[in-house]
């Protein structure tokens, strides 16, 4: 997929959540960012640390057995604000990141990462 | 009385003889029946914890139950293989978001026909303890059903490390 589309998609997810999303973004596996949205706002942390933790769990689920993984969400407390980091393996490698707001429609988020591939 | 022993055993030098000996002996006694205790009360923690895990992975339809410290230390583990390696693993993911200010209470992760879910518990002192547990099929457990299940379970196992945490402290 190209980068234009990978922005295109970060974009129409943020758009359509209804400000359930905060940011989608779209990293490779060793967190190089490839699209974001906002695009001007870039969270270079939580790509990194998305792809650190997408690694990890995955190397645990192919160890235990789970087979192929296909969401992460990860429940964040950071200075009392709740959010979620909802990680999806994307074909090529990449991983698409989203960062809920606090209190985000997690239905329509489900329903929005059904159309990723 | 040592005059009366005196009598009894003959002389003074006998006398203190058996009065260490018997010192000894109980000595040695006390030291036998504590190892004996101890062991019995490691080896009864120990099969408490995994047929707690056994019966909370049940409680949940689980097929496997990890419950580990942030240090990565296996608390209770229950049909898995490998525990220590698994919570190892496990406790490097937290970490990573740690590092960066962002405290993890809950982590799914959907496989295609498996779930995996992960829970912070409860704080233990300085320590958090963290529940981890696969379920087949495609709807991984709810983490407040996981946390609620593993508390109630564990309320003996987690007083008691926070025992230890607070002795060590």
């Amino acid at each position: 997929m190209p980068e234009e589309s990978l922005m295109e998609l970060c974009r129409r997810l943020v758009a359509s959540s209804r400000e359930s999303l905060e940011s989608a973004m779209v990293v490779t596996e060793d967190g190089v960012i490839l699209a974001h949205n906002p695009v001007d706002r870039v969270n270079e942390d939580a790509a990194a640390v998305g792809a650190a933790v997408v690694a990890g769990l995955k190397y645990i689920s192919e160890h235990y057995g789970l087979g192929k993984v296909s969401r992460f969400d990860v429940d964040l407390v950071s200075g009392g604000a709740r959010r979620k980091l909802v990680m999806k393996p994307m074909e090529g490698g990449k991983i698409l990141i989203l960062i809920t707001s606090q209190r985000p429609n997690l239905g329509l988020i489900d329903l929005l990462l059904e159309q990723v591939r | 009385m040592l005059e009366a022993l005196t009598a009894f055993f003959g002389n003074t030098i006998t006398v203190l003889f058996v009065i260490q000996f018997v010192t000894l002996g109980l000595a040695l006694f006390t030291l036998v029946m504590w190892q004996l205790r101890y062991k019995e009360k490691v080896v009864y923690v120990k099969d408490l914890a995994e047929v707690e895990a056994s019966e909370t992975a049940e409680d949940v339809g689980a097929a496997m139950m990890l419950i580990f410290t942030d240090q990565g230390r296996v608390v209770a583990a229950a049909n898995i293989q490998e525990a220590e390696a698994a919570s190892a693993l496990l406790r490097e993911s937290i970490r990573n978001l740690d590092e960066l200010g962002l405290e993890a209470t809950a982590i799914q992760v959907k496989g295609r026909g498996t779930s995996l879910t992960i829970v912070h518990v409860a704080n233990v002192g300085e320590r958090r303890l963290y529940a981890a547990a696969v379920r087949p099929g495609m709807k991984p457990i709810p983490p407040d059903v996981l946390r609620r299940t593993v508390t109630e379970r564990f309320s003996d196992v987690i007083g008691a490390e926070a025992k230890e945490a607070e002795g060590s402290a």
